[in-house]
């Protein structure tokens, strides 16, 4: 009877063996970042991408300040809306739970970008995600002054009962429709969008359809504001002294102020005599 | 079989504690040496000259009546060359040195730019005398206001004249040849490269460069950047020497041949850059893409991606350009960049380019009073204002293991800055602790407390640990720096000082304190009074107030 000449590993061992050292080398591989020297800049930064990006930004200067509904009780919130740092994080997220809005209206920059050849925005336009609410009056917190000013190409007013975005200086027609936004490959085009509002407060996101060239397909991606929340926008009291407390920022934190001061902040280009 | 299994074992093993090993590397700066340039008042603009003549490095620097000529490594002095114009700027060319001072300023006419004579003076390094020097007829130049109108270059000096560039003999000063200004765009400025590089600004917001060959005295070559009304094309030189030219939306770089070595597109939001450095080895790209700041390593020959980063902060760096002073990135073999943080030092980012590996590093220099105004080939030299003349000091960047934090007062013996400040100074207020990272290094202790006030008749009051200084000497350096980066500060009493800032409501309600080896900020926003009060408070706790269980002594 011959002897069994099958010392070594089995044929199982010798596969698992295999994907074993092929794992070794994949995972290997990953941890250096091997595969990244296999890549130039132009695949590092186009591999994976959506059609369009889409980058939000606060407007440059010349914002509105802020309203909220209430004011915060719990001292870690009252530290963070004191600092009134608007560009800061923690005060975003104070004013979010307050019921923050822009008075009056509030600048988006959008910037859009192509990842294919050509794609076509073919309309911009504003999705109220809550019913309209009366104005919002607790307190009316002063933007930061800041040196830069805004000049957004469209504009819209949520007063109106379909709004809808027009040229600036050019009311009445609608700019999409008779108009798109053409971006071909790499082309990043900046869109100033004003969204104004007098009566009510407004709760939005804004919605952007485009169509990529070749496929035809029409698709809609949802725009909010730059820290991921939808936009709020509200209309302002109808005097001064509507708002409960107004505050200033001093740029090293805000400070109620009231009677005249209050007045020349809320209106700086009227004269304020009395504490109205 | 079995043999093999245990070498792989150990292999794997021994790898995993030199990883281990690895990780704990990590770098550091000494200070080499420091010297005095008098009252400079130095601007971002200001670059030190850095060369080898005759196998030694050397490098110069402005000092009150004087150029000094200094050992790179050592900062001894070489050579004191006397110099009483009002300094401009200077750099080598070849192994000589030249000098622009502002001889006078021109006759002042209404409706037209005061515009001084300038000067050129060429030293001699080897000899320590002055070779020769000449007045230059460059003030009725078509240049841009306020932009040079000399090209101080490595490969030859040239200025600009109502006619032409003009090219001089470096060693005789005498005017060797005149390229007259290319047609076109009226509009130009002078670049310095490893040669003179003309730029063309046009109305359509696009650029036409010219590299200039400084030995034959022709146009070399011709580049086109296209740019349009809404966003203008713009040109910059790098740290070495590399011409940027930034397009909407990209990048290009060209090496002083006029040759592209590396193009990139640009994303907004813009957060910093975009620089490109490089040598025959190495091309480093820092740009912003999406909101970020990334880091690209080409291999110089064949541009192929040697490694990849993403950079932090997402915010731009402090200096102007983002990495400034770089020109020693790739020969001390890492990149640099400062950025303000809430930190009064500037925290240094460290990038090896040997694989991206990144670090934060402080440099204990003061705020705004300090710049980063070159590098040798093994320091990174910064600019900083002191109260009795400002100076220069060369850090060496060192790798070496450190148990601890790269700090030299580690995190964790940083104080909680809610125990800076007495609450019976602030009657009903509530200490809220903050922040507690910074550049991805964190504090156990918040190194930053809002004091909120019992109601909107008080104001918020903010206590920063800005530095814990790793010496009594180093504490008082810090100090002194910051006080002489603010000729308006008011000293309020003992180690209280009142800044000359004012907010949006003209009071002055920024103050800092120091004691103890510690430099803290206070503020209290819309009142002044107030802000003293508790910077009074800060220094007073800082040199020594009472001190108890809940209430930990801040000195031994």
């Amino acid at each position: 009877m011959p002897d069994s000449d099958d010392k070594g590993p089995g044929r199982l061992t010798k596969v698992l063996l295999w994907l074993g050292a092929l794992l070794t080398a994949i995972v290997t591989a990953w941890l250096t970042d091997a595969f990244g020297l296999l890549l130039r800049p132009a695949d590092l930064l186009d591999s994976g991408r959506p059609p369009i990006l889409v980058t939000v930004l606060h407007g440059a200067g010349g914002e509105q300040g802020l309203a909220v509904a209430a004011l915060p009780t719990a001292p870690p919130d009252r530290a963070a809306f004191l600092s009134g740092r608007f560009g800061d994080r923690a005060f975003g997220d104070v004013v979010a739970k307050l019921g923050g809005a822009r008075v009056g209206r509030t600048i988006a920059r959008v910037i859009f970008e192509s990842q294919r050849d050509l794609v076509r925005v073919t309309d911009v336009r504003v999705k109220e995600t809550a019913p309209e609410q009366p104005v919002v009056t607790a307190a009316f917190v002063e933007h930061p002054r800041q040196g830069g000013t805004d000049n957004p190409q469209l504009t819209v007013s949520l007063d109106a009962p379909n709004p809808y975005f027009t040229r600036v200086g050019a009311p009445g027609r609608p700019f999409f429709g008779p108009h798109s936004l053409p971006l071909k490959r790499g082309e990043q085009t900046e869109l100033g969008l004003r969204i104004d509002a007098r009566a009510h407060s407004h709760t939005f996101v804004l919605e952007v359809e485009y169509v990529e060239a070749g496929s035809g397909k029409q698709r809609t991606l949802t725009v909010k504001d730059p820290d991921g929340r939808p936009f709020r926008v509200t209309g302002a009291p109808a005097a001064a002294t509507g708002y409960g407390t107004v505050y200033r920022n001093t740029g090293a934190g805000l400070r109620a102020v009231t009677g005249r001061a209050a007045c020349e902040l809320l209106n700086p280009e009227r004269a304020c005599t009395s504490a109205r | 079989m079995h043999l093999r299994a245990l070498i792989a074992a150990l292999l794997v093993l021994a790898c995993a504690a030199g990883g281990a090993v690895a990780r704990q590397v990590r770098p550091a700066f000494t200070a080499a040496w420091s010297a005095e340039v008098g009252d400079l008042d130095a601007t971002p603009a200001f670059s030190v000259p850095v060369a080898t003549i005759g196998g030694r490095a050397v490098l110069a620097l402005p000092s009150p009546g004087a150029i000094r000529l200094h050992d790179a490594e050592t900062g001894a002095v070489i050579h004191t060359f006397p110099f009483t114009l009002p300094y401009d700027r200077m750099g080598f060319v070849g192994e000589l040195l030249a000098v622009i001072g502002e001889e006078r300023v021109g006759e002042e006419r209404i409706g037209e730019e005061r515009i001084g004579e300038e000067r050129i003076t060429v030293l001699d390094p080897v000899t320590g005398r002055t070779k020769w020097t000449r007045p230059l007829a460059s003030a009725d130049a078509p240049i841009r206001a306020y932009l040079s109108r000399t090209a101080l270059t490595p490969t030859g000096i040239a200025w600009a004249g109502r006619d032409g560039l003009h090219g001089l003999d470096p060693a005789s000063g005498r005017d060797t040849w005149t390229v007259p200004w290319p047609a076109g765009c009226p509009d130009r400025q002078l670049l310095e490269s490893e040669l003179a590089v003309i730029v063309q600004h046009c109305a359509d917001g696009s650029l036409t460069l010219h590299g200039v060959d400084m030995r034959a005295g022709r146009l070399g070559w011709t580049r086109r950047v296209r740019g349009s009304h809404e966003n203008l094309a713009d040109v910059d030189v790098s740290a070495t020497r590399l011409i940027i030219a930034r397009e909407p939306g990209q990048i290009t770089a060209f090496d002083p041949h006029g040759r592209p070595v590396a193009r990139s597109r640009i994303t907004y939001p813009d957060v910093g850059g975009p620089t490109v450095v490089g040598d025959a080895e190495l091309t480093l790209l820092v740009r912003s893409v999406g909101g970020v700041r990334e880091m690209t390593a080409t291999r110089s020959r064949d541009g192929r991606v040697l490694w990849h980063r993403s950079l932090r902060p997402r915010t731009p760096p402090g200096t102007p350009e983002g990495y400034a002073g770089n020109a020693g990135t790739l020969t001390a073999g890492h990149a640099m960049g400062a950025t303000a943080t809430e930190l009064a030092p500037r925290m240094i980012e460290v990038i090896s380019l040997a694989d991206g590996t990144r670090h934060v590093l402080p440099l204990p220099v003061g705020e705004s009073a300090s710049l980063v105004v070159g590098s040798t080939a093994r320091d990174v030299l910064l600019y900083e204002r002191h109260p009795r003349g400002d100076r220069v000091t060369a850090y060496t960047f060192r790798d070496g293991l450190l148990p601890s934090s790269p700090l030299a007062v580690p995190p964790d013996r940083w104080p909680d800055a809610c125990t800076l400040l007495d609450p019976a100074a602030l009657p009903g207020y509530v200490p809220v602790p903050g922040a507690v990272e910074h550049l991805g290094v964190r504090w156990p202790k918040p190194d930053v407390c809002e004091f909120v006030p019992p109601d909107d008749a008080g104001a918020l009051v903010r206590v920063a640990v800005t530095w814990v200084a790793a010496t009594d000497a180093e504490a008082a350096r810090l100090a002194r720096t910051t006080l002489a980066a603010d000729k308006g500060a008011l000293r309020l009493g003992e180690g209280a000082y009142l800044r000359s800032k004012v907010g949006s409501d003209d009071q002055r309600t920024f103050a800092w304190a120091t004691g103890g080896r510690l430099l803290a900020e206070v503020r209290a926003g819309g009142d002044s009074a107030l802000t003293r009060r508790a910077a009074l408070a800060v220094a007073a706790r800082l040199r020594g107030g009472p001190c108890s269980g809940t209430y930990p002594c801040l000195h031994g």
